[in-house]
Parts: structure tokens; C-alpha cells; sequence
């Protein structure tokens, strides 16, 4: 076993900002132990959660009886998949939207509706709501997303379709671009917003599909109408099915929620049921107009 | 006159007391602030896809149905051109 390596002062500890590619690789390399690298991550947790109120509930003792079973597994050399002895945190689906999430240094992915169940899930909106992986890099979330994706009994809207081997699309990025990556770039509503400035779309979505395209990715734009519309289908629907899921609690225990987010579940009331029959079409007509941009 | 609807401080406290929701005077001014725009995001589906989709004879399959309506007789029978 290797302890972890002692991180200079200030800074968070090897390992804490490790991605799970490398503590996997390490782990099996018998470098490091799933023991070492949760107790780091405890410590990290106790020493700065009062700070930064990130952790609702620290789930100590399991994690470390979990990490010992690993240690063990490994020993014997049991195989249980690229996730083994890697600390992993669940987010709430709502719990972000009291503070900015943008410029965090992490790696998000939005997957498709219904590609990860949802079960289990706090929701906010069912028919909009989609869970994905949040990690330090793109094959992070790949590895990640391909343990978590596919169908369940437990989710209505979770999808019957095959889950790709996303790490390795990943890890052979170049030569799935070579092979035709296609990348719809939606023009119209999405740039003209005026919400985003021209830093955000140059900087951002613009750069990204040249580097893509540079590697070998068909960028193709494609007119999505209605977007206008549809984004107010999506407040309308979001805020009817928000407030329907969380009304009884919110009714009972409206100081639990935080100031912001218990407001924006309420909005829901100021839709009524006809508003809320009259967006289904947009709903349905987006995703009508997006399936073709699925298979170009 | 004035409605309900056209007030947006009675209407919003009106619609979050029927959800039972208990607001401070504070959120209750909140949700009268916003409920102008969240009523023009709303009104807005009555209008503009309904409305182009007749104009254009547009057919959606997302709708279910064609709006490719066949243009009306001048007269139905029995009833006066005029």
C-alpha cells in the first residue's frame, strides 16, 4: 500500500482532485487503497463542510466499511468494474438552483432524457428531468454514465436502448470523429438569445465545435423553430409538474426549502391546467423536430 | 374593471393560497412581481403554433393530425352566400 502523497500547504490532498481514471488504475496497480483515498476525502469533507455547506449528510462509517470490503476484493483479486473502490457523492437534482453552478472546474454531462433511470431521484419535473455524472474529466463521466445508464423497472420514461461503450468513444476520440462524430449546432434561438453575451457563445459552444470539427467531427446547423415558444413550454411544464410533485411539501414544511428554490417550485401555481394541455404540443414538436438531428 | 386576472397582486395570492402555500408578504409581492411575465409566457402557447400551423397548412405528426384544411365553400347548403 502507498499512502497518498502529502499535498502542499493549502492545497487540497492527492487524490481529492484526482479523477477516477487514475485512483482506479492506482488502486489496481496496488498503489493506493480505496481506504486511503476515502479517508483523504473524509478528512477533506470535515475540515471544510462547515465552510462550504457541500455535504447534506457524510455517510462516514459505510463509506469506510465499503472501501475495507473493496481493499479486500482486491486483494483476492475479485473484479468488479471500473467504478471498484472509487468514493462517489450524489447530488440533489434541485440542490443547485439556491447558488450559480457555472465555472466550477468540473466536467458535467446532460444526457438524453431516459438514458439514466430515475428512480430513487428527487424530482423536480418528470418529464424533463434527466440525472448524469459530474467528474474532473470527459472519460470520468463516461465511465460513470455507462454504470448508471440503461433501463429500469423502477423508471417509466428510462430508455430500453443499448448503452455504448462511451469510455471508449472517448478514449478513442479521434478515431470516432475520423469515422463521421456528428455535431448539430442549433442556430437561430440558441445564438441570438439575448441572455447569453457574445463571449459566452464565441468563447464556449463556437471554439468547441471548431476544435471538434478540427479533429475530424461534420458540424452541420440546423434550424430547431419554435424555440421561443418552447422555452416557455418548458416553464409552463416545469413549473406545473414542480409544484405538483413537491406541493404537499410545500405546504408543510415551506421554511425547509431554501429561499430561492422554494419560490421557484411555487411559481408553478400561477399556471393553470389549460396552460399546462396548451405546452404538450411544443413538448412533443421540439422532440419531433430534434429526432432527425439524432441521426444526420 | 378590474379582474382578478388583471391584478396581478390579487390573482398570484389568490392561486398560491388555492396550492396551499404558505408565502410571506415578501414572496407574496415576489410572485405578484412575476406573475405578469409568467402569464405572457403562458398566453403565448395559445397563439403563435396553433395560429401558423392553420395559416400554412402546416402538418406536424408531433400534433397527430394535419392542419391542411380543405378551403371552405363559398355557401354551405341551405345557407345564403352572403
Amino acid at each position: 500500500m502507498t499512502t497518498l502523497t502529502t499535498a502542499p500547504a493549502g492545497a487540497a490532498p492527492a487524490g481529492a482532485v484526482a479523477t477516477v481514471e487514475s485512483v482506479a488504475a492506482a488502486m489496481r496497480a496496488g498503489t493506493l487503497t480505496s481506504t486511503a483515498l476515502t479517508r483523504t476525502l473524509l478528512d477533506r469533507i470535515a475540515s471544510s463542510n462547515e465552510r462550504l455547506g457541500a455535504y447534506f449528510t457524510v455517510c462516514a462509517e459505510t463509506a469506510m466499511a465499503a472501501a475495507a470490503a473493496v481493499d479486500e476484493a482486491f486483494a483476492a483479486g475479485i473484479e468488479h468494474g471500473p467504478l471498484q473502490g472509487v468514493p462517489l457523492a450524489i447530488k440533489d437534482i434541485i440542490a443547485t438552483q439556491d447558488a450559480p453552478t457555472t465555472a466550477n472546474g468540473i466536467t458535467g454531462l446532460k444526457t438524453t432524457f431516459g438514458r439514466v433511470p430515475k428512480n430513487g431521484v428527487v424530482s423536480l419535473a418528470d418529464t424533463l428531468d434527466s440525472v448524469g455524472p459530474m467528474a474532473r474529466s470527459a472519460l470520468d463521466c463516461a465511465l460513470l454514465l455507462e454504470a448508471i445508464a440503461g433501463d429500469h423497472p423502477g423508471d417509466p420514461y428510462a430508455a430500453d436502448t443499448p448503452v455504448p461503450a462511451h469510455a471508449l468513444l472517448v478514449t478513442t476520440g479521434a478515431e470516432a470523429m475520423s469515422g463521421g462524430l456528428r455535431v448539430a449546432i442549433p442556430t437561430g434561438y440558441f445564438f441570438d438569445c439575448e441572455e447569453l453575451d457574445y463571449e459566452a457563445r464565441a468563447g464556449g459552444v463556437l471554439v468547441a465545435v471548431e476544435v471538434l470539427a478540427a479533429a475530424g467531427a461534420r458540424a452541420t446547423p440546423v434550424d430547431v423553430p419554435h424555440c421561443e415558444e418552447a422555452k416557455s413550454a418548458n416553464n409552463v411544464i416545469g413549473g406545473a409538474e414542480a409544484l405538483a410533485r413537491h406541493r404537499p411539501d410545500l405546504s408543510t414544511r415551506w421554511l425547509d426549502y431554501g429561499r430561492n428554490t422554494r419560490t421557484n417550485l411555487a411559481r408553478g401555481a400561477m399556471f393553470s391546467a389549460a396552460d399546462y394541455v396548451q405546452a404538450q404540443p411544443y413538448q412533443r414538436q421540439t422532440d419531433w423536430h430534434l429526432q432527425p438531428v439524432a441521426v444526420r | 374593471v378590474t379582474t382578478p386576472d388583471t391584478d396581478p397582486d390579487t390573482a398570484s395570492r389568490v392561486l398560491v393560497a388555492a396550492a396551499s402555500i404558505p408565502v410571506s408578504d415578501a414572496e407574496a409581492a415576489g410572485f405578484a412581481a412575476a406573475y405578469p411575465a409568467l402569464r405572457a409566457q403562458a398566453d403565448a402557447l395559445y397563439l403563435s403554433l396553433w395560429t401558423e400551423a392553420a395559416d400554412t397548412g402546416l402538418c406536424c405528426p408531433a400534433f397527430g393530425f394535419s392542419a391542411s384544411f380543405p378551403a371552405l365553400p363559398d355557401a354551405l347548403p341551405g345557407e345564403d352566400a352572403r
